[in-house]
């Protein structure tokens, strides 16, 4: 076998049961062509690669398509499975082995089990084309975008990372801050009566009359006696809540250690491991519940102690009370007085309390604001990374396929979550919202708008979205809410990018050429370097042979030595002009299908002719027509 | 000094209309329109400014202290700050300040790694001279962030509805130029000058009654809104007192525009009184000072060096001469605005030469000056706010002045370079013909 570059490999495809029971193909390095007349199962070898690799459509972008091929999938194995003997660019073979329904096991390469995915795409992928997936590519720019990122894949995913775990930092904070907001506005509202409470003493203060220092002392005293009652209670009162919360985790590992117990298993041959893990979990319940008990007793040692300060305290008052009470029944008026009096010091007493909650809060809001900034900062630096990633991987695509496509990335082009999110927030508002959105969206990035919102510049929204006053007004209102203004300065909007075909003097955007020319502009990218296997079901769709024999044809040869390739095709010029290492021929009865032939293409000529050519005679009366 | 010298007042200069008329009749059509919009947008430019609290140091030397640590590659100064900066220096800018360092900067930013902070040099776009305007255009108009590229193109679009606005503004003088020279060729000087004098007294009653108009409504939107003030600060958070506070200081603005309307139209007296001249220029200044401080600012750090002879008697409308002379004055002061409420130190040299018939006063300063694109505009004496123009003028300050020494035989002629500063050369009769 030839020496090519370090890449992944797909090195053997091995079905059992289902319509194509029994067929191996044992790949070559360098191009593998599956020929065949219809109906012989060439497409599904293929899809059952793509579902033993686990590299199926997304759900969430491509529905339709996943559905299809697990249908597919489905059909053809009836039950049965497919093995794919791989080898990675490490030199590392495993085979992978799964069933329809089931998840892909992956086994090294004498059968043993070991813990891998290849999900992630870390350890070995493979770039896996359905037939006709190619020209949609040119029609949607998410694919585009994933195959932007497939030449990255690595450094996305890296960076993809840490962006979970900033936005989920940034989720946490949101969850932190909302609640706390809300106290505080409770707080702020409460906290006005406290300037009426406070001038009405002053009243009584500043009252005069006989001993009016006097009295004035004797109160301010006695609500100090109440402030002082206040602590020890507020005091004992946060140790007795911890102490609840404590309780409620003891004994929490031990049930749940007991409910996870399951006869069946007991009896299975793996019981001994399971039980280990059991124990495990139980012992460390009971180490963790004698370690909350420490914590219950010590908080309890404190609250006596708090509780025989406070009995120290009241006797104290008591003494206290005793003789306020008879310097006020001295003087007449004082007494009437000093029950509204009292009851006002307490009111004041209480409030001066809440203030000092509402000034911690305040703090605590102030350092989550600070961290949040800094993660809002983060992320646009992340996004930005992620775009330079991208642009790099433009460029070097560029370099390559210029000047006959060239291909661009416009950072936050894709609007549609930001311009959805605007709209869902704008229903009801009483504007045409579709409309205000869009403006909206396409003027006032995320961030900006959430500092229009913030300080309420109305003024803003006009001159910038160019609205009017009335939909400026109503929008202000509508966005304001804390939870929409945690979403928008979070709100991800995608690049963009945009492939272009060279057509005469100008570029063409991918999405407004024919299918010709979309499968013309994406299939040179799928064919640029890569360490990963190309599949690809029937290239030549759409395509006419020319630019096959001058494009397709030139890069398969060019590429072949540092990539496997293998190809689904009907084209001759594919398996004969790219020289295929490698040939299958598939047959079928229709109730199943068989490998009938392979080996190189001096082996496999007459199948070529027969099938790709039309057969000897068609092939020799063009030939004769064209006079060569 | 640049080379093209303005000579408004004099006929040969421009066609034969005398730049007040020229100002007068174009004025019901262009000012009324166009200085409401821009009314708007300085109201709006404030509110920015009250809110957003700036840290940022945007002195001179400062600014020239970031640039050359940018320029360096040493600068420490992280994204969101260099953000910062430029809308500080937007704001700096909107105050009526500019400078080489700032220029500097936001050519500098033009190609800043983070997007945002390209995105901020764009909102600076409008306030730069056009050659700066179009380079920068030229170079973030294929950015790859799409926020930077639309808001581009959306600059480019409002600077070209300004300019046509502009040019249709100056064809409508024009054909009133042309109208001039028809009647002047068909039916002779006197005739063309009493139709201008009718055209011009039509204009001014026109205006007047809408000025009039506006005052009484004004009035009572005034009392209105300051008891509604009082009434809403007592009971509210400081967010109804803030908004209020802008109200205010729009009202102001407001009244401060009609009472520069007003002036512009008042009929001309036309008895002529001798007057000394070192005791007019002396009550300019006084009142040039009073007027800055109207507007928020301290005259304190601007020199005002005075050399008139004593001997010097004009024959003159008083108030009007004073007015053209503190509006001019008042420029000059203005031409040392930092922030929006400091003057820097600077002079300003008041000469008075006799040349034949004539005395020629020239007000020179060693302010920021202007581009000579400004000045160009300057020159044509059409009252109403441009583009650049400091938050607290209503755009009437030069218009007023050539039409008052007009009135008297007078010109008025202005010559600026950017960051040098500026000259205004007022000539007037010694005698009332």
């Amino acid at each position: 076998m030839s020496t090519i570059a370090p890449s992944h490999r797909i090195r053997r495809i091995s079905i059992i049961g289902g319509f194509l029971d029994g067929a191996t193909f044992d790949l070559a390095d360098g191009l593998n062509c599956f020929i065949g007349a219809r109906g012989t199962g060439k497409s599904t070898a293929l899809e059952l690669v793509r579902f033993a690799l686990d590299s199926l459509p997304g759900r969430e972008h491509h529905p339709a398509e996943r559905k299809r091929i697990e249908t597919l999938v489905e059909r053809n194995l009836a039950g049965g499975r497919v093995e794919i003997t791989i080898e990675t660019r490490d030199g590392l073979s495993y085979i992978i082995s799964r069933s329809a329904g089931e998840d892909p096991i992956v086994l090294t390469a004498d059968r043993q089990p070991t813990d891998l995915t290849f999900k992630s795409g870390g350890v070995f992928r493979a770039d896996i084309y359905s037939q006709n997936e190619v020209e949609t590519i040119a029609d949607r720019t998410t694919s585009q975008l994933l195959l932007i990122d497939n030449f990255e894949l690595e450094r996305i995913a890296e960076i993809e990372g840490r962006l979970d775990h900033v936005c989920s930092s940034l989720k946490g904070n949101a969850s932190q801050i909302l609640p706390l907001q809300t106290r505080i506005n409770a707080l702020t509202e409460e906290l006005g009566t406290l300037v009426s409470v406070e001038e009405r003493l002053q009243k009584f203060a500043g009252a005069g009359g006989q001993d009016s220092d006097v009295i004035n002392r004797a109160h301010a005293l006695k609500s100090m006696r109440d402030r002082e009652q206040r602590m020890i209670t507020a005091a004992s009162q946060g140790l007795q809540e911890l102490a609840t919360e404590i309780s409620k985790l003891n004994g929490r590992l031990g049930q749940q250690a007991a409910g996870l117990r399951d006869s069946e298993v007991a009896r299975s041959p793996n019981a001994a491991m399971i039980q280990d893990v059991l124990t495990q979990v139980s012992q460390c319940g009971a180490e963790v519940d004698r370690l909350l008990l420490d914590a219950r007793q010590q908080i309890a040692s404190v609250v006596n102690q708090l509780a025989n300060a406070s009995n120290r305290l009241m006797a104290s008052h008591k003494q206290q009370e005793m003789e306020f009470r008879s310097l006020i029944e001295k003087h007449q008026q004082a007494q009437g007085e000093a029950a509204e009096r009292v009851q006002l010091e307490r009111r004041r007493n209480e409030l001066l309390a809440k203030s000092r909650q509402r000034q911690q809060h305040l703090t605590e809001l102030e350092a989550l604001q600070a961290c949040r900034s800094n993660l809002l900062q983060r992320l646009s630096e992340l996004w930005d990374e992620r775009f330079g990633v991208r642009t790099s991987v433009a460029q070097r695509i560029n370099a390559h396929l210029a000047p006959s496509i060239r291909v661009k990335i416009y950072q936050q082009g894709h609007l549609d979550r930001y311009q959805k999110l605007l709209e869902d927030a704008l229903k009801g508002a009483k504007i045409k919202h579709g409309m205000v959105a869009q403006k909206l969206a396409k003027h006032i990035w995320p961030g900006e708008l959430v500092s229009i919102l913030q300080r309420r510049d109305a003024a803003a929204l006009m001159e910038k979205a160019e609205l009017n006053f009335e939909q400026a007004e109503k929008a202000m209102t509508a966005l304001s809410s804390p939870a929409v203004l945690f979403e928008l300065e979070t709100v991800e909007l995608p690049d963009l990018p945009c492939i272009e075909l060279k057509d005469g003097d100008t570029y063409k955007d991918s999405q407004s050429l024919s299918t010709g020319q979309k499968c013309t502009v994406i299939l040179p990218l799928l064919l640029l370097d890569s360490d990963n296997p190309l599949l690809v079901d029937q290239p030549e769709d759409n395509l006419d042979n020319r630019f096959i024999f001058e494009a397709v044809v030139d890069s398969i040869r060019k590429v072949k030595t540092r990539r496997q390739m293998i190809f689904v095709t009907h084209n001759p010029n594919i398996p004969v002009l790219g020289d295929a290492e490698r040939v299958f021929v598939l047959d079928s009865n229709g109730a199943s299908a068989r490998k009938a032939n392979e080996g190189s293409v001096e082996q496999c000529k007459m199948d070529i002719v027969t099938l790709l050519e039309g057969g000897e005679d068609a092939f020799k009366a063009r030939k004769c027509r064209y006079a060569f | 000094m640049p080379s093209k010298p303005g000579n408004a007042g004099t006929p040969s200069d421009k066609g034969v209309i005398p730049d007040s008329v020229r100002a007068a009749a174009c004025q019901p059509v262009v000012p009324s329109r166009r200085s409401l919009s821009k009314t708007k947008r300085t109201a709006q430019a404030k509110v920015s400014s009250q809110v957003r609290k700036t840290m940022m140091d945007v002195s001179e030397s400062a600014l020239q202290k970031i640039l050359s640590q940018l320029r360096g590659g040493e600068s420490s100064l992280s994204w969101s700050q260099r953000r910062e900066l430029l809308q500080a220096i937007g704001e700096s800018r909107s105050a009526g300040r500019s400078s080489e360092s700032d220029l500097g900067l936001i050519r500098e930013l033009t190609a800043d790694a983070k997007w945002e902070v390209r995105r901020a040099v764009v909102d600076l776009l409008p306030s730069l001279p056009d050659q700066d305007f179009d380079r920068l255009v030229a170079q973030l108009s294929t950015d790859a962030n799409a926020y930077v590229r639309r808001s581009v193109e959306r600059a480019v679009k409002l600077r070209r509805v300004n300019q046509r606005a502009a040019a249709r503004a100056k064809r409508s003088l024009d054909q009133v130029s042309e109208h001039f020279q028809s009647i002047e060729s068909k039916h002779g000087k006197a005739a063309a000058n009493k139709a201008m004098r009718m055209c011009e007294r039509y204009s001014e009653l026109l205006v007047g009654s809408i000025v009039h108009d506006l005052r009484s409504i004004l009035t009572h939107l005034k009392l209105n809104c300051h008891s509604l003030i009082t009434e809403v600060s007592e009971q509210s958070d400081t967010r109804a007192k803030r908004l209020g506070g802008r109200v205010r200081s729009d009202l102001e603005f407001l009244e401060l525009a009609i009472e520069d309307m007003r002036a512009f139209t008042q009929p001309m007296p036309t008895e002529r009184e001798p007057e000394r001249l070192a005791v007019v220029v002396a009550e300019a200044v006084e009142l040039a000072r009073d007027n800055v401080r109207k507007v928020g600012f301290d005259p304190g750090p601007v020199l005002l060096q005075v050399q008139v002879s004593e001997s010097i008697v004009v024959e003159i409308a008083r108030h009007q001469i004073v007015m053209a002379l503190a509006n001019v004055l008042k420029n000059a002061m203005e031409a040392f605005i930092v922030s929006s409420n400091t003057l820097r130190a600077g002079r300003i040299e008041i000469e008075a030469a006799l040349s034949g018939k004539q005395v020629s006063i020239v007000i020179v300063d060693n302010g920021q000056g202007m581009s000579d694109e400004e000045a160009d505009t300057l020159r044509l004496l059409t009252p109403g706010r441009r583009n650049k123009t400091k938050k607290h003028s209503s755009g009437y300050g030069l218009p007023i002045a050539a039409r008052n020494l007009a009135a008297h035989g007078g010109s008025l002629t202005l010559e600026s370079r950017e960051n040098m500063g500026t000259a205004v050369t007022m000539a007037l009769p010694l005698r009332s013909r």
